[in-house]
């Protein structure tokens, strides 16, 4: 029996039974495993349907069992076991079985089959694990060491890239760049026989272990789909040379309170695809943060790279319950429990928002709670089923979340020791930073109305909790002499006179982490920090709109046009060489030394743009279609474009960015995908001085502000 | 519209509104506040809490005895809107289902399913209009592909009241 | 997730608007002081919110009085300070 250790990259099912798993083995070969794996899944409810469902599912290859399993809620059920030894059978047997007997209840059936694996073998996806093998047949597998793991050894991975000249969408390419470690050249692509034989033994050649392109989900390889069926050279760029692509249709949907479009997608078998122009969060973490967010939440990384972070701690408490012996349903099947008006009230209410102090402020001390709501969440152990049960034992969703803290704080603790230069440190972040957002959004995902194991009690406990330790935390720096300025959702904005050094600030930290249990850390020590006022009523603070210089110089604004995706490049530009400008001055008062220097800067803008010399790219609008074309009662200039597109026979969804320019005359804009030479003479110069003066009245009225005593009435 | 008279013990009322009729439910939940305990199920995100205080204000001072007998649970999918009515007691006071088809007319919801769980939603609703009266508030579909699942709703009701959206609105005469 | 409670922000923009004709009403200087009352109350969102009030309007109200007092505070700081300097 052969005995191989390497590294865990793909499991998937396998054709007729079992699974398939690759492995990269330590002497660098690529193996084809398969192991016998069985999947059940359950169905509970009505005992006359069960017996009617075992009836229906007696001539099906299937294994049924009576047995008890545990529901998180509802504790230990009698359920009809169903078990194949074919995980790609397991779709069809459920969809057959839940459209028969549509009322019973069914658990596990619809788990990633990647999580089924992990939770039975413990070996995890990247991580490394020894097999012992007869043929190609695994008999064990053994892991070797933990997702949690802090310095995972890396993977020697073989990365081929792939990118167009020009964007598909716009222009017709014309070659394809293609880089493997140290080369890198163009295939033309037409002819198109002898591109595709030239591809293909490229693929065989470097045997890329991911394949990283452009475009590769919306226009490579539904492309080379197209070329092969017209040429009849064959390309499958799958590894497993048994399967074809797997390819998944463009969407858009509602989420987080905005349209979403995500585009097709195309899923290889046995190496990796994942296209930069499409995947949801790659340009936040790149390849280390998604394959972060594989290591840990048991999901591929080709579907990491392209789902939500919502998507990654869905697998992870899966994970969690498929290893604590927890049924999981289908469909969610906890709902609201009764409140009186009062009641309601009282609970559904977000985290604290203290309106900041408008104006400039000296030496100002930014504080943060670090993952406060998941901190909360262990910490106080709130979870759907231990929310309002006294002494519960460590809920489901605590236990999810406390490894996934502690190694996030572990992380930025290593980095915070790391000088900025240090090679690890960009490795380090990203990897925190993909974390960072699985941390972020499992707290929504508490009350959503898709999660499994979602309770809006438990949403509404937690909330509570972070309004209560953010009023602590003010009394203490209250107590402590400090005028708090801004609080928003989990840090604060404190200042007293004299305090100005890092370390003033300690006690203060080391009060506020005693009372409340939770870590709090200090972001940094403003210079200066302007919290912003409403642009209609100049009285009427606004929470979390604000921009600042720490004592390095280092800038930090939120809220403001530069943080808008639909401020145009140029805008933003100028926007932040004003705030730099602004950042030499060491106080408030200091700040009138240089608004002449802000003022020259736009003057010198605005005669650029009169004369041409902005470059049109840096003045295109990006805005998000929020509709369908025919929805418009007057159309929004992104609409306007998007039908100008619509009329060379480019389709824009709802969700999907339009990129335009605004012109002078006509409909006023001019999409930028039209692919025409627009006449610079057409730009809508008075448009665009108009979006740059506001972006410069936000930076520069705090100080005119500050010049005039303020007065309410 | 006045609900208030026709309302008792036994009878179905469905409000069809372009709304899901909001404005009047808060009305009424209020009006049935001052008189005795009401179950609200909220199937669309209605439920208005300070609209009705404040409608409420107007003719009590003691809006926070009221307060303790308006109960109310939410209903974000289908499958919850099922699960709720399957778990509402039969009590002796009115109950108020708000935009009762909301969460039926989300596309995720493949149509058979919807209709199979409306089809238990209305034999809940039949066990409850026996301990008192039932108010079903709906809104037109999004697709008219769910028309049908309005259909069965009012189908099964005493009285259905229809409020038409406004064809034009009002404009204020010229003087001149 | 929707909330079904709207926000504190969201109830005085509410009252605002039912307020318009009374607002329109005023003289421009008055509705300039108006404005001002009502950025008082938005000031103190984070409280309104926190008194869980089941008419939170009230407490928008005892938050204009809080800046008005506070209004005076400063001013008969200032006028004291005025006093102390033409008494010496």
């Amino acid at each position: 029996m052969d005995e191989v250790t390497g590294w865990l990259l793909d499991v998937y099912a396998g054709e007729e039974d079992g699974v398939v798993l690759w492995l990269l083995s330590d002497d660098d070969r690529r193996l084809r495993l398969r192991m016998n794996f069985d999947v059940t899944f359950y169905a509970a409810g009505d005992f006359g349907l069960l017996r009617q469902a075992w009836t229906y599912l007696k001539e099906r290859n299937v294994k049924l069992e009576r047995a008890a399993r545990r529901d998180l809620f509802l504790g230990e059920r009698d359920v009809l076991a169903v078990t194949t030894s074919n995980p790609s059978e397991l779709p069809k047997i459920f969809a057959d079985l839940s459209r028969g007997f549509p009322s019973l209840d069914y658990y596990d059936a619809d788990i990633p089959l990647s999580l089924r694996f992990i939770a039975h073998t413990d070996a995890h996806l990247l991580g490394r694990c020894r097999v012992k093998l007869d043929g190609e047949r695994v008999q064990s597998i053994e892991s070797l060491d933990s997702p949690w793991e802090i310095d995972p050894a890396p993977i020697p991975l073989r990365i081929l890239t792939l990118s167009p000249d020009e964007n598909p969408a716009v222009r017709k390419p014309r070659s394809l760049r293609v880089q493997f470690q140290q080369k890198e050249y163009s295939l033309p692509l037409e002819p198109t026989r002898v591109f595709l034989i030239s591809l293909k033994s490229d693929l065989k050649r470097f045997d890329p272990d991911l394949i990283l392109t452009d475009y590769g989900d919306t226009w490579l390889f539904p492309q080379l789909k197209i070329w092969s069926q017209e040429s009849g050279i064959d390309v499958n760029p799958n590894r497993d040379e048994g399967k074809r692509v797997l390819t998944r249709r463009a969407d858009s949907y509602f989420a987080y309170g905005q349209v979403i479009y995500r585009g097709a997608q195309t899923h290889l078998f046995g190496r990796w695809h994942i296209d930069r122009r499409n995947a949801m969060s790659f340009g936040e973490y790149g390849l280390e943060g998604a394959m972060e967010q594989a290591r840990v939440t048991g999901l591929g990384v080709q579907e990491m790279a392209r789902k939500s972070p919502g998507a990654g701690i869905t697998a992870m408490q899966m994970l969690t319950a498929l290893r604590n012996g927890i049924m999981i349903p289908v469909q969610k099947q906890q709902v609201e429990g009764k409140k009186t008006l009062a009641e309601l009230i009282r609970a559904d209410h977000g985290g604290l928002i203290y309106q900041p102090l408008i104006g400039l402020h000296g030496d100002v001390a930014q504080i943060d709670f670090s993952s406060m709501y998941p901190a909360i969440m262990v910490k106080h152990n709130i979870s759907p089923e231990t929310v309002a049960v006294e002494n519960a034992l460590e809920g489901l969703i605590p236990k999810t979340l406390r490894p996934l803290l502690e190694k996030r704080l572990m992380l930025k603790n290593i980095l915070s020791d790391l000088e900025s230069r240090d090679c690890r440190v960009e490795i380090l972040k990203a990897r925190a930073a993909a974390l960072k957002w699985l941390l972020v959004v499992c707290f929504g995902y508490l009350g959503y109305k898709n999660a499994r194991f979602g309770k809006i009690e438990s949403h509404e406990a937690v909330t509570a909790m972070s309004r209560e330790l953010m009023l602590q935390a003010k009394e203490i720096a209250e107590d402590m002499g400090f005028t708090v300025l801004h609080m928003y959702i989990d840090c604060l904005f404190v200042q007293q006179e004299g305090f100005h050094r890092p370390a003033d600030f300690t006690p203060l930290l080391d009060a506020i982490e005693e009372k409340t249990g939770i870590p709090i850390a200090l972001e940094g020590v403003f210079k200066w920090v302007a919290f912003l006022s409403s642009k209609r009523d100049a009285r009427v603070p606004v929470p979390n709109q604000y921009f600042g210089a720490f004592q390095d110089g280092t800038i930090k604004y939120r809220g403001i046009e530069l943080r808008r995706r639909d401020t145009t490049t140029w805008v933003r530009r100028i926007q932040l060489a004003a705030l730099e400008i602004l950042a030499r001055a060491d106080t408030p008062e200091e700040m009138a030394e240089y608004v002449p220097d802000v003022s020259a800067l736009v003057e010198r803008a605005r005669r650029d743009l009169r004369a041409g010399r902005v470059p049109l790219e840096e003045l295109i609008v990006r805005q998000k279609l929020s509709r369908v074309l025919d929805g418009y009662k007057s159309p929004s200039p992104a609409a306007r474009a998007a039908m100008q597109l619509k009329t060379m026979g480019r389709e824009i969804a709802p969700g999907q960015a339009v990129e335009f320019l605004f012109t002078r005359g006509g409909s006023g804009v001019h999409a930028w995908e039209l692919g025409e030479a627009l006449d610079p003479g057409r730009i809508d110069t008075v448009r665009y001085c108009r979006l740059l003066d506001r972006a410069i009245q936000t930076v520069l009225d705090p100080h005119r502000r500050s010049c005039v005593p303020e007065r309410l009435l | 519209m006045d609900i208030l008279p026709v309302l008792k013990t036994g009878r179905l009322i469905v409000i069809y509104a372009p709304d899901a009729a909001c404005a009047e439910s808060m009305t009424l939940i209020a009006e049935l506040g001052l008189r005795g305990a009401v179950t609200i199920l909220d199937g669309g995100n209605l439920y208005r809490p300070y609209q009705v205080a404040t409608l409420l204000r107007r003719k009590t001072v003691d809006i926070s005895g009221v307060a303790k007998r308006l109960f109310s649970r939410r209903a974000f999918t289908c499958y919850e809107m099922n699960t709720l009515l399957n778990s509402t007691p039969s009590l002796n006071q009115p109950y108020l289902i708000l935009d009762l088809l909301n969460t039926f007319y989300d596309d995720h919801v493949p149509a058979y399913e919807a209709c199979r769980l409306l089809k238990s939603c209305l034999d809940q609703l039949q066990r409850l209009v026996l301990s008192g009266p039932v108010v079903v508030t709906l809104a037109p579909p999004l697709a008219e592909e769910r028309g049908s699942l309005v259909e069965q709703v009012c189908g099964q009701a005493d009285e259905v009241m229809v409020k038409e959206a406004p064809v034009c609105q009002p404009t204020q005469p010229s003087l001149f | 997730m929707g909330r079904t409670l709207i926000t504190i922000t969201q109830l005085l923009n509410e009252t605002e608007a039912n307020l318009s004709a009374f607002r329109r009403t005023l003289r421009r200087s008055d509705q300039y002081v108006f404005d001002g009352l009502l950025a008082s109350a938005r000031r103190h969102i984070a409280a309104i919110g926190q008194a869980e009030s089941l008419l939170p309007f009230e407490s928008a109200l005892l938050a204009m009085l809080l800046e008005q007092a506070k209004e005076i505070a400063v001013l008969q700081q200032e006028l004291d300070e005025l006093r102390k300097k033409n008494s010496c």
